[in-house]
């Protein structure tokens, strides 16, 4: 069973694929967060949103930062579902899976991995609203992420951290 | 050579993508710019605070591009 499972899908998310996927038999705590679509959003009437994904680099984004938590709390698992695509009210938009020996760790790490994808993942949401309009929404820029300017290579120099 | 940025997000609006005519080698710099270029000048500070990524990294402004590549233009993200 991997540690580690991500996926970008625009099939209706399974919480119980999410669950299996973690559960492990020295874990004895599972900590599920589902992202659903809310009617509202700064005072307008919400009817539906559509996600917009790159796939491959949102794969890539959701197991980095599980790897990450996974250095933070050892000895976790992690699945992290995300939707691609148009979703009512009321949608699963994401479901992330933790798992730990002990309770602490599930919920720690779930939360810090939400919160992660929100800042780091490459996708997006529009809101279509009950009056009609349609409007994605702002962001946070991957450009000014600690790490950018430094962790990545030119590839044409030393291959690796610029100084 | 023409490079074609595929779009994400909010820059859908503007289309499923952008195509540059731009001598290879270039870097990433000089393609924000022609992007600016290209999409109007009223875009430059969405172009600005977005990344351009290859299918596997982000690529920083130095970045050379010197043969035909696959492309993004990843505004701000907000998923969850």
């Amino acid at each position: 069973m991997e540690e580690i499972y991500v996926q970008i899908t625009t099939d209706e998310i399974s919480l119980e694929d999410a669950i299996m996927r973690v559960k492990s038999p020295n874990h004895g705590a599972i900590d599920l967060f589902i992202g659903v679509v809310r009617n509202n959003h700064d005072g307008r009437e919400v009817s539906r949103i559509t996600y917009d994904a790159h796939e491959k680099l949102a794969k890539r984004s959701l197991a980095d930062i599980c790897r990450k938590a996974m250095g933070f709390w050892p000895n976790t698992r992690y699945a992290v579902l995300h939707y691609k695509g148009e979703l009512p009210v009321g949608g699963t938009s994401i479901v992330i899976a933790a798992s730990s020996p002990h309770r602490a760790e599930s919920f720690e790490s779930c939360r810090y991995v939400i919160e992660e994808i929100k800042l780091r993942a490459p996708i997006w949401k529009k809101e279509h609203y009950l009056e009609g309009k349609s409007e994605w929404l702002p962001g946070h820029s991957l450009r000014y992420d600690a790490g950018y300017a430094t962790e990545l290579c030119c590839g044409k120099c030393c291959g690796e951290k610029h100084g | 050579m023409t490079i074609i940025i595929q779009h994400y997000g909010v820059f859908r609006n503007l289309g499923d993508s952008t195509s540059l005519e731009i001598s290879l080698p270039t870097t990433i710099s000089i393609i924000r710019r022609a992007m600016v270029e290209q999409l109007g000048e009223q875009h430059s500070f969405l172009v600005g605070d977005s990344v351009i990524a290859n299918d596997i990294d982000i690529l920083p402004d130095a970045y050379v591009i010197e043969e035909p590549c696959a492309l993004s233009i990843l505004p701000p993200v907000c998923g969850g």
